[in-house]
């Protein structure tokens, strides 16, 4: 059921192609693993567009983290 | 079913939105995350996505071009992360170690979670949390992104 899933998925299978792996051999367990790893790389690229400038993030996340103290 | 094993706090994940001419770690984080989802798994206690969310919507708003940008980049951070919520018994362990190692309730709740497992680890850039991390699950299961770099494939 699981196969059937992911090759509605190019990139999966695109993926899978130049790693010159077989989806058929591998168990879903793995192929889970590729997913969330390609689907990463997408969402990263749209985050890298942010261009957020934080400051220091260390001290803006302790300033978060504190006033709850 | 078992929690996944890398325990990521807030100031390792949004770096993933920082811009590298301000913070190098920003490209190292936006490279290593999806390696630590396909490896390991990221989990954090259900506070990760108040304090990004306090941190996109509220501390750096103009940061965004709008507040769909802001929803969508919250949405974007969180997405395949395993959100511990809480419940009775973690509560109990995370007061107990916020009280024993002087730390703040959400620190403690960081610790808590990637204490709940042997071979569950911290990621956070926060020198504080690293200092408590070392001492209570030990530095080979406490990182920065720049150890962890060193560590994965």
């Amino acid at each position: 059921m699981g196969l059937v899933q992911f090759r509605e998925d190019d990139d999966v299978l695109t993926f899978l192609k130049a790693e010159g792996i077989n989806p058929n051999l591998l168990s879903r367990e793995l192929l889970e693993a590729h997913v969330r790893r390609l689907r990463a790389e997408r969402r990263m690229r749209e985050l890298a567009e942010v261009k957020a400038d934080l400051g220091d993030v260390v001290a803006l996340v302790r300033e978060v983290r504190e006033e709850e103290r | 079913m078992a929690r996944s094993g890398c325990v990521i706090d807030a100031s390792a994940l949004v770096l993933a939105v920082q811009r590298e001419e301000r913070d190098a770690r920003a490209a190292l984080a936006r490279k290593l995350l999806p390696r630590l989802l396909e490896a390991h798994g990221l989990t954090a206690p259900a506070l990760l996505a108040w304090e990004l969310g306090q941190i996109v919507h509220r501390k750096r708003p103009t940061e965004w071009r709008d507040r769909a940008h802001r929803s969508r980049t919250l949405q974007l951070l969180l997405e395949d992360i395993e959100l511990a919520p809480p419940d009775a018994a973690m509560l109990e362990r995370t007061g107990h170690i916020a009280e024993a190692h002087d730390l703040s309730f959400h620190d403690a709740a960081y610790l808590e979670l990637a204490a709940g497992a042997e071979d569950r680890f911290l990621l956070t850039e926060d020198e504080r949390l690293l200092s408590a991390g070392r001492a209570l699950l030990g530095p080979e299961r406490t990182f920065d992104l720049g150890r962890l770099d060193a560590k994965i494939p």
